[in-house]
């Protein structure tokens, strides 16, 4: 805004004005390029309404006249501005406003709806409304405009006139006066009907009518646009309503409906199955597919989830699962851009569901550069569950990031291959605890004897003793899974077995195969059982008698 | 009080408060009836009223209580109407109830109401009785903007009117010849009839009843744009509602430019392939308003009406549709303002038109078939019984136009009536009487005896209107 000459000579008033129409012309700005959701947004917003209650300990109102590059408060000049483009006085003026009123008593919410309807651009965004019309529409109880109201001028109204002023001259004659008090005279017949008072059932139907009409009128234009496709031949039509079918599916969208928008696939669907526009219906509605798989499509619906809509996840699904393989990508790329933990997990069901057709393109998410696009896209390949991944997914498993590496694991044990355990059984020595135990667990879940033989390796194994009592727990737990001799063999050996070096780490290692004694309910080791139980080690003395009590109970 | 609470106690006063006043136009203001509506009321005031005041203040249209404004809903529309109406008759600004009321203040403020009904200077009347009241004060009604003499109002309604007519040729012009289309100006133009609908909803109805013009659709187009958004103002739907279904009315036989204008203009019957391309009229609107507009919130307005116009509430009706679902509830408005606009004028293909009350006997034949039922309720009561234009036959010979409607549906028989002539049937100047007023004895002046259709003697609003 231009600094307006001599500033300092300005009243109190109109200083003030000016801070409230800076903050203003500040807020226009930022609302068009934040959602509402943003700090900034919200900021400007409050900036705004803090200049006006600035203003209002002055004054209970503040009325602006609007001239053509100008606003004047009482007279005084508060907005001064030659230029065509962000010129506030010129975006009012040209659409007819010539006041502009605030109420002392104006809220938050009237103030910051005020401003969207500022940051409108009308041009490209509501080519059919203006700015009166719009402030009109909105009804505010503290805002108030005088406009310029009438568009057209005598000349433009001319042949309207003459209509008018033809029909006045041929307005009724003597003649027909006396014609019509004769006919008065004679008896005329009673035009009968009943005039009934409206219930207060009539009006509670109307009143649940009024209710229900915009929720359904999508639903009726959609249903409406598939009426038109079988009731007409021409193809220019036929090209406008597939074209209008194209851009309701990103209305929907746009306002978060998801089920109008599964609504018009449905359709399409159905309309494909009949045969309604004849030989080349595919290729037809092809454009309409294209666009709901599409990634300008796909990015309104990351802008939707960002937003502070609340989306109806059954709806969402549904329109989901008439999406095809085409829309993998753009979902992938989604993924990439979502900070959200619950709009991502929304992305991954999505996946899971359009994924199965193309695992390839989904397993391209395993080079991202992102930790949590990697762990959700084995997350998705691990819901998906077919082997055809696999390769990549190992890979994972070796993967820098301990979060990756726990998701490849639990990822592999879910697909169903031979060589899974394998696979698994590599990150029994992952340099993480947490990682070894989700292997472990995973593992557990394959009962063959080759797996218990890996347990009873990775058991016997140098550096394992070491290990933390919850880790060595786990692991004594799992070859519990084979309640065989030789596995009682084994708990009993090292039960029994002694060490003179790094004792307590020991003792916790024969805690734990006393622990696995009892989760087998062997009699047979308690006698070893009441010796352990009797121990200086507490770890060791507890789990036996918890085995004791386990086995005699 | 919680702000949910308030909005309902203000909802219940002015609706008890509407009652109240009715029943007393009826009831002599001791009738038990009476009685108990002030009972009613009482009951409402008296925990609201302590410790604080309670003010009910018009301001405009609309009530405040304590400041607030009511929002109304569909259940409470008809009384919140009538009681504006009944507010600024009187030149009523405000009541306050500084403390809660007694059964007598409010029988004394009950008949200070209703007896300044006819009084020449009806809020001085209403004060004077009031004085002794020390729980009941009033205050005059604060003018929100200039007074509009009736001429002005005239005047303005009649530039509204054809503005709107204008842009509709234009745009349907437009369409024909294939230029691209903007809405811009023609909702301009729409939002002043729909505030024109709200304050002086007789008048801007009253530009309805004037036919005969060459250009019949356009006219057409303007006139059940104008009542349907008369009948929407009445469901209590919101500006923007009234906005978007007013553009919808106006647009509603667009697909009438695809017609072959031989045949929309044929002076005589159609033959059976003539009404079958007629009947394609919705189809073409749906699409020209598809093939000129992007899908948005206004396509989606526009479009379903200009399809279902002629759908049916049965569905009976044209173009035959698959889907059994009930017509757009704005489709089920607009079909009622298009079925009576046309049946009360004459067309190319009909000229003989219908009387308005002769059209709304027809329109009932037609209820829960071609017609909502419960919108034609709402749509006779918005028209009268004798509907804006009757032309009547009084009890005193004198003839007159039926000008504005009683709000009170027990006095919709008493209207307000324009003379045009005397007991001898000579011409007078158009002179407005009240068929409530009384006279000394305590009966009504003057009432309607008989209807006659205007048409059939060329007689209407147009030299009171233009």
């Amino acid at each position: 805004m231009e600094k307006q000459p001599g500033q300092e000579d300005l009243s109190e008033g109109a200083q003030v004005t000016i801070e409230v129409l800076e903050a203003i012309i500040k807020a226009r700005k930022l609302f068009k390029l934040y959602p509402p959701n943003n700090p900034i947004y919200i900021k400007a917003a409050e900036t705004v309404f803090e200049k006006f209650s600035g203003f209002f300990h002055l004054d209970e109102s503040l009325k602006l006249k609007i001239a053509r590059n100008q606003i004047f408060y009482a007279n005084e000049v508060v907005y001064h501005n030659l230029e065509k483009d962000d010129n506030l006085a010129l975006f009012l003026f040209k659409d007819g406003i010539r006041e502009l009123t605030f109420n002392r008593d104006v809220s938050h919410e009237e103030l910051d709806e005020f401003l969207r309807v500022m940051s409108i651009d009308f041009d490209k965004d509501a080519p059919d409304d203006d700015i009166v019309t719009v402030l009109w529409e909105k009804d505010f109880e503290h805002i108030k405009f005088y406009a310029d109201d009438f568009i057209l001028t005598d000349d433009e109204l001319s042949d309207e006139l003459k209509d008018a002023e033809k029909i006045r001259g041929n307005a009724f004659t003597d003649d027909n006066l006396k014609k019509a008090y004769h006919s008065s005279l004679d008896e005329i017949p009673d035009i009968e009907y009943i005039l009934t008072p409206l219930t207060q059932e009539e009006l509670q139907h109307i009143s649940e009518d009024l209710e229900s009409q915009d929720r359904l009128k999508v639903e009726k234009f959609i249903t409406i646009l598939f009426e038109l496709l079988s009731l007409t031949q021409k193809s220019e039509s036929i090209r406008n309503i597939v074209r209008s079918m194209k851009e309701i599916l990103g209305y929907c969208v746009k306002r978060g409906d998801f089920r109008n928008a599964s609504y018009t696939l449905s359709r399409l669907n159905q309309a494909l199955q009949e045969g309604v526009t004849g030989k080349n219906n595919a290729a037809v509605f092809e454009p309409v597919f294209v666009t709901a798989n599409s990634g300008p499509l796909i990015s309104m619906i990351g802008e939707v989830m960002e937003s502070s809509m609340t989306i109806n996840e059954a709806d969402y699904l549904d329109f989901i699962k008439h999406l095809n393989k085409n829309a993998i990508k753009p979902f992938m790329r989604l993924l990439d851009e979502l900070a959200s933990v619950k709009k991502r997990s929304l992305v991954v069901e999505t996946l899971t569901i359009i994924g199965k057709e193309d695992v390839t393109t989904v397993a391209t998410g395993l080079k991202a550069g992102r930790w949590n696009v990697v762990r959700d896209t084995l997350l998705i390949l691990g819901n998906i569950g077919t082997a055809d991944a696999l390769e990549n997914i190992v890979d994972m498993l070796s993967h820098s990031d301990e979060r990756v590496r726990r998701e490849a694991v639990r990822t592999v044990g879910r697909i169903e291959h031979r060589d899974t355990y394998l696979y698994l059984s590599k990150s029994l020595d992952d340099t993480s605890s947490s990682i070894r135990m989700v292997a472990a667990r995973q593992l557990a879940n394959i009962r063959t004897d080759e797996v218990k033989k890996i347990f009873l390796s990775a058991i016997s194994e140098r550096g394992f003793a070491s290990r933390e009592f919850n880790e060595k727990k786990v692991f004594y737990g799992i070859i519990t899974n084979w309640p065989d001799q030789e596995v009682k063999d084994f708990l009993t050996r090292t039960l029994r077995s002694t060490k003179i070096w790094r004792r307590t780490r020991h003792d916790e290692t024969r805690a734990c195969a006393a622990h696995a004694l009892g989760v087998l309910m062997d009699r047979d080791s308690i006698p070893l059982l009441s010796k352990t139980s009797k121990a200086k080690n507490r770890t060791l003395r507890e789990s036996s008698i918890m085995a004791i009590k386990k086995i005699t109970a | 009080m919680t702000t949910t609470s308030l909005e309902t106690v203000s909802k219940d006063i002015i609706s008890t408060l509407a009652v109240l006043i009715k029943t007393a136009q009826i009831h002599s203001v001791s009738n038990v009836a009476v009685v108990n509506i002030i009972k009613k009321l009482i009951a409402i005031l008296t925990p609201f009223a302590s410790p604080e005041s309670v003010s009910l203040q018009l301001v405009g249209e609309f009530f405040h209580v304590n400041k607030r404004r009511v929002k109304y809903s569909m259940e409470n529309v008809f009384n919140y109407d009538y009681l504006v109406k009944e507010f600024k008759k009187r030149g009523l600004g405000s009541i306050i109830f500084v403390e809660p009321p007694r059964e007598r203040d409010l029988t004394a403020l009950v008949d200070a109401v209703i007896t300044s009904g006819l009084a020449e200077e009806p809020f001085t009347l209403i004060r004077n009785k009031l004085e002794r009241v020390d729980t009941i004060h009033v205050e005059e009604l604060q003018k929100v903007k200039e007074d509009v003499s009736e001429l002005d109002k005239k005047r303005l309604v009649k530039k509204s009117y054809y503005s709107t007519a204008a842009l509709t040729k234009n745009l349907f012009n437009k369409i024909k010849s294939g230029e691209m289309i903007s809405l811009k100006r023609t909702k301009r133009s729409l939002r002043t009839i729909v505030d024109q609908i709200i304050e002086e909803e007789s008048l801007m109805i009253g530009m309805t009843t004037i036919k005969d013009y060459d250009e019949y659709t356009h006219y057409h187009s303007v006139n059940v744009s104008v009542l349907s958004v008369a009948l929407g103002n009445k469901l209590g739907l919101s500006k923007k509602a009234l906005t978007s279904l007013g553009m919808a009315a106006l647009l509603h036989d667009i697909g009438k430019v695809d017609i072959p204008i031989k045949i929309l203009n044929k002076p005589s019957e159609f033959t059976d392939d003539e009404w079958e391309e007629v009947r394609h009229h919705p189809e073409y609107g749906a699409l020209i308003i598809l093939k000129f507009k992007g899908v948005n919130d206004s396509t989606i307005h526009n479009l379903i009406p200009a399809f279902e116009h002629h759908i049916n509430y049965d569905l009976s009706g044209y173009p035959r549709v698959r889907s059994r679902k009930t017509p757009d509830f704005f489709s089920r408005i607009i079909t009622i303002a298009d079925q009576y606009d046309a049946m009360t004028s004459a067309r190319v293909y009909s000229r003989k038109s219908l009387s308005p009350e002769k059209a709304l006997s027809v329109m009932y034949e037609r209820s829960r078939t071609q017609i909502d039922p419960y919108l034609l309720k709402v749509f006779v009561n918005l028209v009268g019984v004798y509907p804006i234009g009757s032309l009547v036959v009084l009890n005193t010979r004198e003839m007159g136009l039926v000008f504005e409607n009683n709000n009170n549906p027990e006095f919709i028989v008493r209207p307000r009536v324009l003379l045009i002539s005397d007991r001898s049937g000579a011409k007078i100047e158009g002179t407005a009487v009240d068929l409530m007023e009384k006279d000394e004895t305590g009966n009504y002046k003057r009432s309607i005896s008989a209807v006659l259709d205007p048409h059939e003697y060329g007689i209407s609003l147009a030299e009171y209107l233009l």
